[in-house]
């Protein structure tokens, strides 16, 4: 039954976000296009620049929150409107029903938070490779491959020393942190609408309040978890001249300790969800 | 196996009473209306039976089974407005419910979509309002169901539409089911019943054959149902 | 023709006497074959439970009988029909006579009415 929730699931969903996200793609290949010509060379071509960044970025933040957005309210639209008269009928358990929207939300919004990472890396990519000069690109990509540069002031950077992790586990960790990101985001939408169709009237407002709320609450608890393990070192760091180790510090900490709260916040907005799916909606 | 057994059904909104303490059996075989003023409890009802709602205190069995997956597998539920996505076109609705539900009879289903010359490849949203709810009724009877419950089939729908749908609920009955059909407007349905359900204020009124109060009363069910109403 | 079937009396009643009518009226003829219940409920639009209600009686009279497998039959009995025909004549009459009775016409009155009414139709039949 799960298989068959999925199927119909990815059909009606696909619809909607495969052309959004192929978006992506799209202004990706525009944009590095527009890089691999000259048209940054001159000095007046800067305000053009920018502009097209700009754009550039708010796109991308576009087609992100278009995705998060039309999942969540899939989800309500699917389960607690006219269609969920559909749904709940169907031979199918409360738990399944709420699977089948978590794994194909979590699917879109991973692959979504993905393309634009790779979006963005690729133009990166481009513009370091057209804009930077020669002996940049060297030192650039021997930053990135972790050996020590030094700049003109003799200072010794490496990505170790200021990332706190080489750049392959870096890349490894902030991966990590975004899918984990997505995942709770995901399900504490989803918890925001469970709360909300709780109570007798003003369902769909109430569900707004507790996603605040919730957000707010997610932010303290990560918060809380990236600073209280580390506030000595963070203070002696501080009290050092170099503001590398600080930063060295900060990313160590600061990675662990969101992909695990992320997890457990996750965990926990899980399981209140299932509880509540089972408990029985009362629609309209 | 009594088809649905209803034993003490309370359901409270709040202070609000919909259903009081309702004992119910409904057996196989029968077509029942389920009759009431607005605010009766009528939905209430469906809505418990269906598993929209759950009860606050009393149980509802389905054939002996609790309400559930399992149950849901055996009703075949109509509710009085679309339940679908109106994106959908008719086809993609036929293969949902094929998929879902075994024992969809998808020849059948096609079959009367053709009587009433709608295209299967149209989206539902480009069909009128009566078309859309004829092929709600087309897939809901197609399924060979042992309950079929309908939430008002023939309201704003136009009399040879009505002849249409009660021809069809007709024509699908089987004696190892039942359909529950809620309605208001009794006159057009009560040849077709053989047993009424009375829901006031949230209880049961009376549960009879229909012949058995029309010979005793010598009234139609309609006359019955306003003199027991009256507002 | 379409059943006109009236809500405010049992429904099986009526169709028990619109069979009979038919069978009277040799709509069906003795020994013919009568449509499933099925089919009969569809054609008058009521439940099939009703019209199976109907048909039972009918046969515990006598004037349907049921064989396993084929369906269900007229009598062949044309004593038994026309015993049905005159018993039915003979309530349309007492019927008549008590109607005019309600108009206050007596008898005689009642039945020179009928006399003149046929003859009006006999004039009506030859012009």
């Amino acid at each position: 039954m799960l298989r068959k929730l999925l199927k119909h699931e990815w059909k009606s969903v696909n619809k909607v976000l495969l052309p959004v996200n192929l978006c992506i793609i799209l202004i990706t290949i525009v944009g590095c296009t527009v890089l691999n010509t000259d048209i940054f060379d001159t000095e007046e071509s800067w305000p053009i620049a920018l502009f097209l960044l700009i754009f550039y970025v708010l796109s991308l933040m576009t087609f992100a929150s278009i995705t998060l957005i039309y999942i969540y309210v899939r989800f309500y639209k699917n389960l607690f409107t006219a269609e969920g008269y559909l749904m709940h009928t169907l031979p199918v358990t409360p738990i399944q029903l709420f699977h089948s929207k978590l794994i194909v939300g979590f699917s879109w919004s991973a692959f979504n938070c993905l393309l634009t990472l790779f979006s963005t890396a690729a133009l990166g990519f481009s513009a370091i490779v057209t804009v930077a000069k020669e002996e940049n690109i060297d030192h650039i990509s021997r930053f990135f491959l972790d050996d020590p540069i030094v700049n003109n002031r003799n200072q010794t950077f490496s990505f170790s020393e200021m990332f706190g992790y080489p750049p392959a586990t870096f890349l490894i960790l902030i991966l990590l942190l975004l899918l984990t990101g997505c995942l709770v985001s995901i399900i504490m939408g989803y918890l925001s609408i469970l709360l909300g169709q709780l109570m007798e009237k003003h369902k769909l407002a109430a569900s707004i309040g507790f996603f605040i709320v919730i957000y707010f609450f997610m932010q303290m608890v990560t918060s809380i978890a990236i600073l209280l393990p580390n506030s000595n070192a963070l203070v002696n760091a501080m009290d050092n001249d170099t503001s590398v180790y600080f930063m060295n510090i900060f990313y160590r900490n600061l990675f662990p300790a969101s992909i695990i709260s992320q997890i457990i916040l996750s965990a926990a907005f899980y399981f209140a969800s299932c509880l509540l799916v089972r408990r029985k909606v009362n629609l309209d | 196996m009594t088809l649905i057994e209803c034993n003490a059904l309370t359901k409270k909104y709040g202070n609000f009473t919909a259903l009081s303490n309702l004992d119910l059996q409904i057996e196989s075989g029968h077509i029942i209306g389920l009759l009431g003023p607005n605010g009766s409890g009528k939905t209430t009802l469906l809505k418990l039976i269906t598993g929209l709602l759950q009860p606050s205190s009393g149980t509802i069995s389905i054939n002996g089974e609790p309400v559930g997956a399992a149950s849901k597998s055996l009703i075949s539920y109509l509710p009085d407005h679309t339940y679908l996505d109106r994106n959908m076109r008719v086809r993609d609705a036929m293969d949902f419910f094929e998929d879902f539900y075994q024992n969809f009879d998808s020849m059948r289903a096609y079959e009367m979509l053709a009587q009433l010359a709608i295209n299967p490849n149209h989206k539902l949203k480009t069909l009128s309002k009566g078309t859309q709810e004829k092929v709600q009724l087309i897939l809901v009877m197609s399924r060979r169901a042992n309950l079929y419950i309908l939430d008002e089939p023939i309201a704003g729908v136009d009399p040879a539409a009505r002849d249409f749908i009660l021809n069809t609920i007709l024509s699908n009955y089987d004696e190892n089911a039942s359909i529950l059909i809620s309605t208001h407007l009794i006159s057009d349905i009560e040849n077709i019943l053989d047993e009424v359900i009375f829901i006031q204020n949230g209880n049961l009124h009376t549960h009879a054959s229909v012949d058995d109060l029309r010979q005793k009363e010598h009234k139609s069910i309609d006359t019955i149902f306003r003199e027991v109403f009256k507002c | 023709m379409p059943w006109n079937l009236d809500s405010d009396r049992p429904i099986f009643i009526q169709i028990i006497e619109r069979i009979q009518m038919d069978i009277i009226s040799g709509l069906y003829k003795p020994g013919d074959k009568l449509p499933s219940v099925r089919e009969l409920a569809q054609e008058a639009s009521v439940n099939p439970n009703t019209m199976q209600k109907a048909l039972s009686e009918l046969e515990r009279t006598g004037l349907v009988y049921s064989q396993r497998t084929s369906g269900r039959f007229i009598t062949e009995d044309t004593a038994m029909i026309n015993n049905l025909k005159s018993e039915l004549a003979q309530e349309l009459v007492t019927q008549f006579l008590e109607n005019m009775q309600k108009l206050g016409i007596p008898q005689e009155e009642a039945l020179s009415i009928i006399s003149e009414t046929i003859k009006g139709d006999e004039h009506h039949d030859t012009d």
